[in-house]
């Protein structure tokens, strides 16, 4: 270890415990009195005097040796390998190694979540492509893998029930819809669903006065919409084919003449088309059967097809 | 706008801090420049730092400055990526994903260089650009970037740096 002689007090001190202060070497008390008279003083101007046989890092003393220096501060031989390779401490290796176990433990048990989303992107695409049952079963799917997430099995639900309306299992799709009563914006209209599959379920019955007692209400609540207006039709044309009444069969052809040509898409056509046929025929059949029968469509003699 | 003094953002987000530093701390490893003294947090200002010794190129100069820019982005999007989809997509809350959110998104925040490293990286480019590092050249822009990131701490830019890259890129992707 290495000393000095303070120029202000003229005491000996270990060079570390000094200053150099404006040019002056100070021992610590000497250089705060120093420092406390000029509060001026500039970082330019305070200088440290490293003993060059002194460990900066550990403090080990060198005696007369002057130990290697790095950045021009003295190590030991020791400290000197491990400031130019210092190692991460314990605590970080061991978080680290805690957190990517959490990551992976998380990416494990979160994979439902990345396969139900994977299953709701491909949604769209069945929307798109009208299949209902593929929309219930990636619905129901996605449910399975995140149980959690109660919207899923409501979409469920609603998807099942449109699913069972067009496989003409209206009565099952009735209970499916009821899940979904106040469990969804108005916008997926549940209730108009749920009478239209009551109304289905009365054709099923062969309970054409219910049939045309529920489409009549749908007709008024929705009279610009072409299905509920045929669906009206329909019942009449059921009735007349119970019943033998004529002013049914009348007051199914009054609907059908007021529908305006341009008006008509193509779901229509095929709605009218069976409207028509069990006018004609005097024979209920519902549309899975019809389009069984007459996959080519089916036209009243002498209709230009 | 809402102000939080520093020291209790870096004390709410200490691992982001720490993933900082330790970034830092891995570049002057990788590019052999000693370590004369670390902290990986500290409650105060600044919340962490690494005292290096002399540089030698300005390689690793610019990756010793930028690396936790590196490092904290990537462990963002990576820690918070298996959080996303229960809490983002399900509104499910498991208490891990929400761990998990919250690491992530305090290193997102702690990515950008701290203004003394910007200060550092410009001394260092002035000099090799004048020499015609390409990179040096590069890394002005860079500077000014970092420096306008930490301007704009004051409107919480480094949380939104955060969560745009822990939820706004996986939202994007899938």
């Amino acid at each position: 270890m290495q000393h000095c002689n303070c120029d202000s007090c003229h005491t000996t001190v270990p060079l570390n415990d000094s200053m150099i202060i404006l040019g002056e070497h100070l021992c610590l008390d000497c250089a705060r009195k120093v420092a406390d008279k000029n509060p001026d003083l500039t970082e330019e101007d305070v200088t440290r005097n490293p003993d060059p046989t002194v460990c900066v890092n550990c403090g080990h003393d060198g005696g007369f040796q002057r130990l290697e220096q790095l950045m021009e501060l003295p190590f030991c031989g020791t400290c000197l390998p491990l400031i130019g390779n210092r190692p991460f401490p314990g605590w970080i290796k061991i978080s680290a190694l805690v957190l990517a176990v959490l990551v992976v433990l998380s990416l494990v048990t979160n994979w439902r979540f990345i396969q139900a989303n994977s299953e709701l992107e491909q949604v769209d695409t069945a929307i798109a492509a009208g299949d209902a049952r593929e929309v219930a079963n990636l619905f129901a799917s996605a449910a399975g893998h995140a149980p959690e997430a109660y919207d899923l099995k409501i979409m469920t639900s609603y998807w099942t029930g449109i699913a069972l309306v067009s496989e003409d299992r209206p009565e099952e799709a009735i209970t499916e819809f009821n899940k979904c009563v106040n469990e969804l914006p108005p916008d997926f209209q549940v209730a108009e669903m749920i009478s239209s599959a009551r109304s289905g379920a009365a054709f099923d019955r062969h309970d054409y006065r219910e049939f045309l007692r529920l489409v009549e209400i749908q007709a008024d609540d929705n009279p610009r919409d072409l299905t509920a207006i045929l669906s009206v039709a329909s019942a009449l044309a059921c009735l007349y084919v119970d019943t033998g009444d004529e002013s049914y069969a009348h007051r199914a052809e009054a609907i059908i003449d007021a529908i305006p040509e341009r008006d008509m898409d193509p779901s229509g056509e095929e709605y009218l088309m069976r409207i028509r046929h069990r006018l004609e025929s005097r024979t209920i059949i519902g549309s899975q059967e019809f389009l069984a029968q007459y996959p080519n469509g089916w036209y009243a003699s002498g209709e230009a097809h | 706008m809402f102000f939080i003094p520093g020291f209790v953002i870096s004390a709410l987000t200490f691992p982001g801090v720490i993933v900082h530093e330790a970034a830092h701390m891995l570049f002057c490893k990788i590019r052999k420049v000693p370590v004369l003294d670390v902290c990986f947090f500290q409650f105060g200002n600044p919340a962490g730092y690494v005292v290096h010794g002399e540089v030698k190129n300005f390689t690793s100069m610019f990756l010793v400055a930028v690396g936790p820019f590196i490092i904290n982005s990537i462990l963002c999007v990576v820690i918070c990526f298996p959080a996303y989809f229960p809490m983002q997509v399900f509104d499910v809350t498991p208490p891990l994903s929400m761990f998990l959110m919250w690491v992530g998104l305090s290193i997102g925040m702690h990515a950008f260089p701290s203004n003394q490293d910007a200060r550092n990286l410009m001394d260092h480019a002035s000099e090799a650009a004048r020499k015609g590092n390409i990179l040096a050249i590069v890394s002005f822009p860079l500077v000014g970037l970092i420096f306008v990131a930490n301007l704009l701490t004051f409107f919480w830019f480094d949380l939104i740096y955060g969560v745009a890259l822990g939820i706004g890129l996986p939202m994007l992707i899938f």
